[in-house]
């Protein structure tokens, strides 16, 4: 019964005093911030093991646990996390910070060198292991790739970068190429995509809320604009 | 904040699917006290005893237990001594019947007092269970286990009662004598079988069918072993039975022999033009290889490895096949006179032939000296040569061929011999046999002593004469052939070059030379490429002594010289990056075009026919000669009518000064006649124009002017084609275009040229055209923007918290333990921890306990002072006894 006694452990506890302050704002170009609100990153023990609760492999466990299976979506966080890392924006360096804060109130920090896996089930398997272990190191580097760390995410976004909601259901639609262009190549902005099935995101440490398109959009095809649209400004091919 | 603290952690901590334990809480209380309890039992006792030497215990029986009265006390002494001495006496005491009912012995499953000794028992109720247990039946197991109370037999009833010692010996005797007639029994029927089967065998092998199996030698044996047989088959079989007889000796001789050979199957056809088809491949392979100057050894080595065994035979085969295709000596095997005609030269062009469906006229025929070649020839040519390198090594095969052959030649001369005398008989007949050219000929081995072979005769003599040379002094026939050989390839090359050099020019004999000297060469060809270097140099140092002196002769170079070189680049390959002939031929050819000034319209011919030769030679490899086409642009412009039009200007403009120089002395190419609508621009007669004398009135014709005119333009196009893909393509070409351009507008170009004209014009516009359109703006370098580095997370599929991941089973184990002994560590300052804390309770209960009674008695010490003292001022002292007696 040893994995009765393996428990998720409380990641605040282990997070040691936080040094770090806010980084400073201000180097000569700008960077772009990524908040991914309400990730469904969730373990669950399914038989024996740890694993990331789907709504297509999990659909009967979670009906039994009577939660919905359509809110359990880790894929969109994989989707929304490959369209970020993958994108020209990250390669030049100009993706400054990623974070991911789940359903379960738990926040990620994510380096932006990592190579998230290409496929669905090691992301899972990624995921699990992050939730549990709480900081993932890379194969060949004492680099932590991924860790969790303490909330709220407002500490870590650096002062003064303007925070932009993405959100179908504000007021304001906008053509985000003058929308990044109006606040200038050389500033921070910090992105809020929601990476949830339904919903909006309710993050109450915004500066704007912004729909940039008619339609509502997937978390990838938004990050996707998104990137396209401070690439263009940054002149990266 | 702690509370909110812990809803949250309480809700983050909540995994789905795992089951919870009673409580969401731990019962920290609950637990706590047990250990209290224990330290109150074991650390306190300690502590209370800490400062004795020694205690009392008390072992009397329920002296420690309160709720005992004195009389159960005394009952449960009783009891204890009691057992004691039962224990000590039960070792050795029977026991009472009636006590011990619970230790039954059993036999089977069944006690045995039930069991009846003397029943016979039977399994039946055992042969119902199929029970097996370990493979064994449960009646096996029954009878290993308990197998000794039952009576053994079950085999038959009279079995049980044992034999007298008569009726056992009666039962022996009938046995033994039972065996011995099953033996007779059993050797008459082997022996009527082996007479069969020895009559069957015969029968076998006289009927042929089974001798056509076997080899010669295996045959013999068979048939002296069969008459041997004959003679001894009636008597004593048996003694023969003893020994191994010659059947068994043959027979094992036979397991060891080869069974049968391996024959390579048949091939159908496709298989066979596929063949071909790949052997044509990786000749042109080569080919290519060795365009690009790549060591083929290195390639032909590991192909060599690759090979190995399995490949060499076939390898050996197609060298056969090869020879059989290349060998010059089949030519004079009897029985294939009629493929005389047919030299492996003619057998390739129809081998290509079959690939192809045009057919190209053969190399050998009477164009082999115009001045266009077919591409297909060239590389005809080279696939020759190659067929010969691979043919050379197989010569040795075809010795006892060639053997053959010298005897036959040697009959024949024999024959001859005796024809002579004969025909010494017949007076007339001696002339025409003096006449006749000898059978065997001694290759001369000097031009002279070739000459005076072969000047006379008439031109089928001459190949028939070097026919026979070759044949009686071929190579393979003896060591010192080759060198009789060489000395002869060298003396007809003389006799090539001085039949070039002759006045009246023989173009039919050279023709007829050039298949002989083509196939000596393949023969020896490090020996043609050593003659031809030799040749080469000569030519070159010619040249420059003629220019050097510069005397009034023309400076270009003769005929025989133009000869040779294309005819070696016929031999030669000449698409190969560095060859040791063609290399330096082509370079001479380039520095004569770009070095010779032309003195008369002889000049103006050798070097139109030199640029369309170095057209064919470097069609193959595509390699550029800037001098062919600097000769060619400036005999364009000579070409040009109007001296006062600035045409020296523009000479300049468009080739190098020194072309100017050396071409442009003179108007060679400049029409005489205004009229030009009559002027024919025929293909003219290379040999009749090289070999006219210099001041030859041919040379003064239009007519003359334009055929020349036409052969430039088509080298030019010629070069144009193969220079189309040459970056440099518009550099090279716009001044050939201006030039052009130039033709056209002062109207030089008479009506029959016009379509080479524009021809030429259109291709070299278009590409042009396309290579500008193509070309790319210089740009400064940009650097790569380099990504930012990536990297990979470390994780595990199903990864379990609390399980080591670590390869390394020994790190990992001793990262556990070092693990448990922290744990370990933690958890003993723990306990004590605890313990001094649970002491440092009792002493303070302890401290309180002994303040408390000091205050008491302090208490009443001062009670009693103070009423002693309250007695003394109320000047009761001394009633105080009195009133305590009260």
């Amino acid at each position: 019964m040893a994995d009765e006694d393996v428990e998720l452990a409380d990641p605040e506890q282990q997070l040691g005093s936080d040094t770090e302050g806010p980084p400073e704002q201000g180097d000569e170009e700008g960077g772009v911030i990524f908040v991914l609100e309400k990730a469904s990153l969730e373990a669950g023990k399914v038989g024996k093991t740890y694993q990331l609760l789907n709504c297509d492999d999990h659909s009967n466990f979670l009906r039994k646990h009577k939660r919905d299976p359509a809110l359990y979506r880790p894929d969109i966080v994989h989707q929304a996390l490959l369209a970020i890392l993958d994108s020209p924006l990250n390669k030049a360096g100009r993706l400054k910070a990623l974070y991911v804060k789940t359903d379960k109130n738990v926040l990620i920090q994510v380096n932006p060198h990592i190579r998230i896996p290409r496929t669905f089930k090691r992301f899972c398997g990624l995921m699990v292991q992050l939730l549990q272990k709480l900081s993932i190191r890379a194969t060949n580097g004492s680099d932590k790739l991924l860790r969790v760390v303490k909330q709220p995410v407002t500490r870590h976004l650096p002062v003064g970068a303007r925070r932009v909601g993405m959100s179908f259901s504000a007021p304001k639609v906008v053509q985000l190429k003058d929308y990044v262009a109006a606040a200038g190549p050389k500033s921070t902005i910090v992105f809020v995509v929601g990476a949830m099935a339904h919903g909006k995101i309710e993050a109450d440490y915004l500066d704007d809320f912004v729909a940039i398109s008619e339609f509502p959009l997937s978390a990838a095809c938004c990050i996707g604009r998104i990137c396209n649209a401070l690439e263009l400004m940054w002149g990266i091919l | 904040m702690a509370k909110k603290r812990k809803i949250s952690t309480l809700a983050r901590r909540n995994v789905l699917g795992k089951k919870q334990k009673k409580g969401e809480t731990r019962r920290v209380g609950l637990s706590r006290s047990p250990a209290v309890e224990k330290r109150k039992d074991t650390l306190l006792q300690e502590y209370k005893e800490r400062n004795k030497g020694n205690k009392f215990v008390d072992r009397r029986f329920g002296e420690k237990d309160a709720e005992l009265n004195e009389e159960e006390k005394a009952i449960l002494r009783f009891q204890k001594e009691r057992q004691a001495q039962i224990h000590r006496q039960s070792k050795y005491a029977l026991r009472d019947e009636d006590e011990e009912e619970e230790e039954i012995l059993t036999h089977g499953g069944k006690a045995l007092s039930t069991v009846d000794d003397y029943k016979d028992e039977d399994n039946d109720s055992m042969e119902d269970e199929d029970d097996f247990l370990d493979g064994l039946s449960k009646e096996e197991v029954m009878k290993l286990h308990f197998g000794g109370g039952k009576e053994n037999g079950n085999d038959g009833s009279d079995s049980q009662k044992p034999k007298s010692k008569k009726e056992v010996m009666e039962e022996l005797i009938a046995k033994s004598k039972y065996y011995k007639a099953q033996k007779a029994k059993e050797k008459e029927e082997d022996q009527d079988l082996q007479e069969k089967l020895n009559k069957d065998f015969t029968e076998l092998v006289e009927s042929q069918a089974l001798t056509s199996l076997f080899r010669p030698t295996r045959k013999d044996n068979l048939k002296a072993m069969l008459s041997k047989k004959d003679t001894t088959s009636n008597k004593e079989k048996e003694e023969e039975e003893e020994k191994p007889d010659d059947y068994d000796k043959m027979m094992k001789e036979m397991i060891f022999d080869i069974r049968g050979h391996a024959s390579d199957r048949l091939k159908t056809d496709d298989e066979v033009i596929k063949e071909e088809r790949e052997r044509l491949e990786e000749l042109e392979r080569k080919r290519k290889q060795r365009m690009l100057g790549e060591d083929s050894d290195d390639e032909g080595s590991e192909n060599d490895d690759k090979d190995g065994k399995e490949n060499s035979r076939e390898k050996k085969k197609k060298q056969r096949r090869e020879i059989s295709g290349d060998d010059l000596g089949e030519n004079f095997v009897l029985d294939e006179e009629e493929k005389e005609g047919r030299g492996w030269v003619d057998e390739v062009l129809a081998r290509r032939g079959d690939e192809e469906a045009e057919s190209d006229e053969e190399g050998g025929s009477d164009e082999e000296e115009e001045e266009e070649e077919d591409e297909d020839d060239d590389e005809d040519e080279e696939e020759e040569e190659d067929d010969l390198d691979g043919g050379e090594g197989s010569e040795e095969e075809t010795r006892e061929e060639l053997l053959e052959k010298v005897r036959l030649a040697i009959e024949r001369k024999k024959k001859l011999e005796e024809k002579q005398e004969k025909a010494a008989k017949k007076a007339p007949e001696i002339r025409e046999a003096q006449d006749a050219l000898p059978f065997v000929i001694n290759a001369p081995q000097t031009l002279a002593e070739f000459r005076t072979l072969v000047d006379e005769r008439p031109e089928e003599e001459l190949v028939v004469a070097i026919q026979r040379i070759r044949t009686c002094n071929a190579i393979s026939l003896a060591a010192e052939n080759r060198r009789k050989m060489q000395i002869f390839y060298n003396v007809l090359l003389q006799y090539f070059g001085s039949l070039a050099a002759e006045k009246p020019f023989h173009l039919s004999r050279l023709n007829l030379l050039t298949k002989p000297l083509i196939e000596l060469s393949m023969e020896t060809p490090y020996f043609a490429a050593t003659c031809a270097r030799e040749r080469l140099i000569h030519m070159h140092n010619q040249i420059t002594n003629r220019l050097k002196t510069s005397d009034g002769n023309s400076y270009w170079p003769s005929m025989r010289t133009l000869l040779l070189l294309r005819f070696w680049s016929m031999i030669f390959p000449p698409s190969d990056l560095r060859h040791p002939v063609m290399t330096p031929a082509i370079l001479f050819m380039s520095e004569v075009l770009c070095r010779c000034p032309i003195t008369s319209g002889r000049d103006v011919a050798v070097g139109a026919f030199l640029c369309s030769l170095l057209l064919s030679t470097l069609r193959d490899a595509r390699r550029f000669c800037p001098e062919a086409l600097n000769f060619i642009v400036t005999l364009l412009v000579s070409s040009l009518p109007s001296q006062k039009s600035g045409k020296l200007e523009f000479a300049r403009s468009v080739c190098p000064a020194f072309m100017v120089e050396i071409c442009l002395g003179e108007q060679w190419l400049v029409l005489k006649n205004k009229s030009k609508k009559e002027i024919e621009a025929p293909v003219l007669d290379f040999v009749a124009l090289v070999t006219a004398e210099e001041n030859d009135p041919v040379f003064a014709t239009d007519a003359y002017r334009m055929g020349i005119l036409r052969t430039l333009l088509q080298s030019l196009n010629g070069f144009v084609g193969i220079y189309e893909d040459l970056t440099s393509f518009p550099e090279v070409f716009s001044p050939v275009l201006r030039v052009l351009k130039r033709l056209k507008e002062e109207a030089v170009i008479v009506e029959t040229l016009r379509p080479l004209h524009t021809q030429a014009l259109e291709v070299i516009e278009t590409k042009l055209a396309e290579h500008e359109r193509l070309r790319q703006p210089l740009r400064m370098r940009v650097k790569k923007r380099i990504p930012i580095k990536q990297f990979n997370p470390k994780f595990e599929e199903n990864f379990m918290k609390g399980r080591n991941y670590d390869p390394d089973r020994e790190r990992a184990e001793k990262k556990k333990l070092v693990k448990k002994i922290k744990s370990e560590a933690k958890g003993a300052a723990r306990e004590l921890r605890k313990d001094n804390y649970f002491l440092m309770e009792e002493k303070t209960r302890e401290r309180q306990a002994a303040e408390a009674e000091r205050k008491e008695k302090l208490g009443k010490a001062m009670a009693f002072l103070q009423e002693q003292e309250s007695a003394y001022k109320s000047g009761q002292l001394g009633k105080g006894k009195g009133r305590r007696r009260k």
